[in-house]
């Protein structure tokens, strides 16, 4: 018997079919994840935010338009649950007015970079971090991701050529960031 | 030449490009379901919702003619004491 697609999978979540839902967790729960982690940069949260997004699926499978891919929609979600909860966190600390200027910038290290990487993937999360809402979503989707850019558009419900200019603009923001940040800076302006 | 901090991302794209996503912990999928199973407990369908209101409409009818009634009953008596009264007193002159 052929493997139901993801739609087919959509349509029975939809009518409370949940082996259906363990399904699609086992397709796309780690781009989820992922995803959500690139955001927050804390493991804790992104399994929050995976939970959220999962039981979003269950209650609005019955919503979802088929004009797009359900990944397309999958990435909505989560995007936005993900932006959510870092505006969250935003209000809880004490100090939050004071530290608009500088995002408080978790202490993150990816559980899959390799050790010799390790600084090096913390200084571009960090530089990421900071990257205005927008930017983030679509330097994650496109960068992390590496989703395709009319994907990343349908996303982000933007034209093809906005996408392309948060990049860029994404990338002028990260090479400052990087200066500051990278750990081998010396070397770097060596060569 | 490249513009200030283009060597760093370079790099750090090349990283990234070759970072394995992350994969969630192993009882995700269980704390999940145990979510939407709670939620689920919590939620009452919009069917045993009207069901409710339906039944609180009759109850409320019922009592409202249940207080019309007693209203009338309690004002009918008096007014039948009041003839019945009239009618002994003009009876009563009549052997006056």
């Amino acid at each position: 018997m052929p493997e139901p697609t993801d739609r087919e999978l959509l349509k029975d979540i939809a009518d409370g079919n949940a082996p259906a839902l363990r399904a699609l967790y086992g397709r796309i729960s780690d781009r989820v994840y992922n995803t959500a982690l690139s955001y927050v940069q804390n493991e804790a949260d992104a399994e929050e935010i995976t939970q959220d997004v999962f039981t979003k699926i269950w209650r609005s499978a019955g919503s979802f338009k088929a004009e797009s891919q359900v990944t397309t929609w999958v990435y909505r979600i989560t995007a936005n649950t993900s932006l959510t909860a870092i505006k969250k966190r935003g209000r809880r600390g004490l100090f939050s007015a004071l530290s608009v200027r500088e995002k408080e910038v978790p202490d993150f290290h990816h559980p899959n970079a390799v050790l010799e990487d390790r600084e090096a993937n913390q200084a571009l999360f960090a530089a990421i971090y900071r990257l205005p809402a927008r930017q983030k979503t679509a330097f994650v989707l496109s960068f992390v991701e590496e989703l395709p850019r009319q994907q990343v558009a349908e996303v982000m419900d933007l034209s093809l050529k906005a996408v392309e200019s948060l990049l860029m603009r994404a990338k002028k923001r990260l090479r400052t960031g990087l200066t500051i940040d990278y750990p081998h800076r010396g070397k770097a302006n060596a060569k | 030449m490249k513009p200030d901090g283009q060597f760093e991302l370079d790099e750090a794209m090349e990283q990234l490009r070759k970072l394995p996503r992350a994969t969630p912990p192993p009882g995700l999928l269980g704390r999940i379901e145990a979510r939407i199973g709670k939620a689920e407990a919590k939620i009452i369908p919009i069917k045993q919702w009207r069901m409710l209101a339906a039944a609180a409409c009759v109850l409320v009818a019922l009592n409202v003619t249940a207080l019309a009634n007693y209203m009338d009953e309690s004002s009918g008596p008096t007014a039948q004491y009041d003839t019945s009264d009239n009618v002994l007193i003009s009876d009563f002159q009549l052997y006056e």
